[in-house]
């Protein structure tokens, strides 16, 4: 059994489209420092550091972590960098996890950020697309995310509709989160079909922005946990699977990748049911179709029922299974950070911290009695995915 | 602590371009041998972790492709983006945790289809610094002049370096630059940035390494010859040039102290038998050995003129030629510990160092060795 792990602490930064007041580093050290305060800590009583960004075009400065050495708190202090894509938030937190796991630190900071109003992003991604067989038609990630949808809809007879209730309901839940980029208190079903076309099926409303931010979190052993807070979240379960790119052998509508990853927390997490079991997900849906489709990878519910999953309401804050307090990858993508913004959302439920007051304004997102949540990652070309499974309970 | 030991390695023979090789191909060639070399298939492997880099396969999230040609699919995998020592630090925690038993560690660039120059001059800070054109050449030249200035290292003991590099070079089938060289020749080569010159910096090259780990059940039945890892540090050092003293090597310093606590080494100099260091630069390997602790401060330069890291020298340094003899960026600290587990386990050949019972091993990531992660392998 490897050693019991828990998240101690947290850090976001508030998400917006530009931070004009802030370096990438600076906007580092932000999310560092609310992670030390949130734990109580000071950087002495941290032992290692990992960190992770999304592609270094993104920013234009090769090794990243090594220009936030300092303000990750790396300084003559040991620090490396994980990137995985889209994942790398999930990847980094994990990571993070088996630094504590492993026996060799026993208290470590995980941080991930990225400035993506300083690149063309979707020019970066397009270079994921193979250079000489893929680069003619790349298209940036909603291109491809909509050939994915379709596929998904073709499949399963999803709608327009289905896809559009996500929208409504993540960016209703985003004006409960202080670090959110987008709210929307007043969107409807309408107003998302209505919004412009960006690569058909997806419109404007079920695509997420690009975001300025940064997320740190702390992780710690069974020992250290105890003593740093009252309300660890214990990691009971963690799964990073890779799948090929190999685009005509994959049905991107089934994503094995997930529901692997999936399998192997549940297993460790000792989950059998998870949608009875699971208090709170936290899901990687930069589009609309994507949270239907992760859902079912995640045994919310059998395949093609995605789009039930929503009518029926189970995934709405009052719903079985609340997935996306936060508002999700919709209202704030980072990229770097993304999906440890997941991990972090579904610790701060099980914490019971997910109820803020922040600049004078109350937020509250927290799911009542939350005990177990889960935090989703995806990434790559459609082909990683991360799986955390959180718990208030160590045993 | 779960006991964990290296059971098998592969490099490619690292080349100026590899031409005929598609950069996926050189992954699966080398990841397929290091199966073979030990015995191993690809099921047996619980998770595979990288090390690649997105500005030098000019491919946002390098491993999306790579990660088939490693046998990633459908596995537990993750990227480390940085030299492939720290992808093999990550690989090592997944196995302490006990959640795995095996791992496939890849790291590989092709500095043939990148630019080295932008590749270093992109690590630089992006608003004060890169206007000066830095780079890891020129910066690391103002940390030779410096050193030299520190403690009156001469260019003559720095070319000592290249020449005993080049020579053990030629010993080791998978290196690029093989020479039998003078000091004059190092010394009239062309200079780059001085103090450096052409035969003081390491080349540019094509290259993959793959390592496997195993713990202790696992390894014992895969080999007779276990390369057990017995410590391992990794610190990093401030990012300004300006913010350090650029003539001490104090992450590296730092790293080694941890691995040597880990490993129960209290004199390195008589304690190791061999070492495989990333001496991207000729200067560079005289710092590392003082950072090292195989002599005190300063001390590199009259360390090399004694002989005591020559092949037949108290403590051989890079019998493999080292980085100076072949360097693709991010394989190249990753086959620092391929050859130290090499010698270790008796099978480094032509060249092995007799009798070599505990090897250290080091890599770096940055420019002027700001990130180290320093290794003790033992049998």
């Amino acid at each position: 059994m490897p050693r019991k792990v828990a998240v101690v602490g947290t850090g976001q930064t508030v998400c917006v489209m530009r931070r004009e007041d802030a370096s990438f580093p600076g906007m580092i050290y932000e999310a560092v420092n609310r992670a030390l305060k949130d734990a109580e800590l000071t950087l002495a009583d941290i032992d290692a550091i990992v960190f992770g960004s999304s592609p270094e075009y993104f920013e234009g400065v090769n090794h990243p972590e090594k220009w936030c050495g300092e303000a990750s708190g790396g300084f003559l202090k040991p620090q490396f960098r994980i990137h995985t894509g889209g994942t790398v938030g999930s990847s980094t937190g994990i990571a993070g996890y088996y630094h504590v796991a492993s026996g060799l630190f026993d208290v470590v900071l995980a941080v991930t950020g990225d400035k993506l109003s300083e690149g063309p992003v979707q020019l970066c991604l397009s270079t994921v697309y193979d250079p000489i067989f893929g680069r003619d038609f790349a298209c940036g990630a909603p291109s491809a995310v909509a050939i994915q949808s379709r596929r998904y809809m073709h499949k399963y007879g999803i709608t327009e509709v289905q896809a559009a209730k996500v929208a409504v309901k993540n960016r209703k839940n985003a004006c409960n989160n202080p670090y959110a980029q987008l709210k929307f208190p007043d969107i409807t079903v309408e107003m998302v079909l209505n919004s412009p076309v960006i690569s058909s099926p997806l419109r404007m409303l079920d695509v997420c922005p690009a975001s300025d931010g940064a997320c740190a979190m702390i992780f710690a052993c069974e020992e250290k946990a105890k003593k740093i807070t009252k309300t660890p979240a214990w990691v009971k379960g963690v799964s990073a699977v890779a799948e090929g790119v190999n685009y005509v052998n994959r049905d991107w509508a089934e994503p094995i990748a997930l529901i692997k990853a999936a399998k192997t927390a549940y297993s460790q997490a000792g989950i059998t049911d998870p949608r009875k079991e699971i208090d709170v997900a936290e899901i990687y849906e930069a589009f609309t179709y994507q949270e239907l489709i992760w859902s079912e990878g995640l045994g919310f519910c059998g395949p093609g029922e995605g789009g039930k999953l929503i009518d029926e309401g189970v995934t709405e804050m009052t719903g079985e299974l609340p997935i996306n307090p936060s508002g999700g990858v919709l209202s704030t993508n980072t990229i770097g950070a993304t999906a440890m913004m997941r991990q972090v959302e579904a610790a701060l439920q099980v914490m019971g911290k997910a109820r803020e007051v922040y600049e004078g304004k109350e937020y509250n997102r927290q799911v009542e009695g939350a005990k177990i949540a889960l935090a989703h990652g995806w990434g790559g070309a459609i082909q990683f995915h991360n799986v955390m499974i959180l718990s208030s309970n160590p045993d | 602590m779960e006991k964990v030991a290296v059971v098998g390695s592969a490099q490619t023979k690292y080349e100026r371009k590899k031409e005929s090789q598609h950069y996926g191909e050189m992954v699966y060639e080398t990841v397929r041998s290091a199966l073979d070399s030990s015995g191993l298939k690809i099921e047996d492997i619980d998770t595979v972790i990288s090390a690649s880099c997105d500005m030098l396969d000019g491919r946002s999230i390098s491993n999306v492709f790579t990660a088939e040609a490693m046998g990633a699919f459908q596995k537990e995998e993750s990227k480390v983006e940085e030299d492939g020592s720290f992808a093999l630090l990550y690989a090592y925690m997944r196995l302490l945790s006990g959640r795995f038993k095996t791992a496939m560690v890849v790291a590989y660039s092709k500095g043939s289809e990148s630019s080295p120059h932008s590749y270093t001059a992109l690590m630089m800070e992006p608003f004060y610094q890169r206007p000066f054109g830095l780079d890891g050449l020129t910066s690391s030249a103002l940390q030779a002049r410096r050193y030299m200035d520190k403690y009156g290292i001469t260019e003559e003991q720095a070319a000592l370096v290249s020449v005993k590099a080049h020579k053990n070079a030629q010993n080791n089938p998978y290196a690029q630059i093989k020479m039998d060289l003078t000091v004059e020749d190092v010394l009239r080569s062309e200079v780059l940035s001085s103090p450096i010159k052409k035969l003081d910096a390491s080349p540019i090259s094509d290259g993959c390494c793959a390592v496997i780990i195993a713990s202790e059940e696992k390894a014992k039945k895969i080999t007779d010859k276990p390369a057990w890892i017995k410590g391992v540090g990794h610190y990093l050092d401030a990012y300004y040039l300006g913010h350090r003293d650029l003539a001490e090597a104090e992450a590296c310093r730092l790293a080694a102290q941890k691995a040597y606590q880990m490993a129960g080494i209290k004199d390195p100099l008589k304690e190791i038998d061999v070492a495989e260091v990333y001496d991207a630069f000729s200067y560079q390997e005289l710092m590392l050995y003082e950072a090292l602790g195989f002599c005190e401060k300063g001390g590199g330069g009259k360390l090399m003129e004694k002989g005591f890291t020559q092949m037949d020298g108290e403590l051989p340094v890079n019998p493999s030629g080292g980085v100076l003899s072949a360097h693709p960026f991010l394989a190249a600290g990753l086959a620092r510990i391929a050859e130290a587990a090499l010698q270790v386990s008796g099978k480094a050949e032509a060249r092995q160092v007799p009798k070599a019972k505990t090897a250290l091993a080091h890599g770096t990531s940055g420019v002027c060795l700001q990130a180290n992660c320093v290794w003790i392998l033992g049998r």
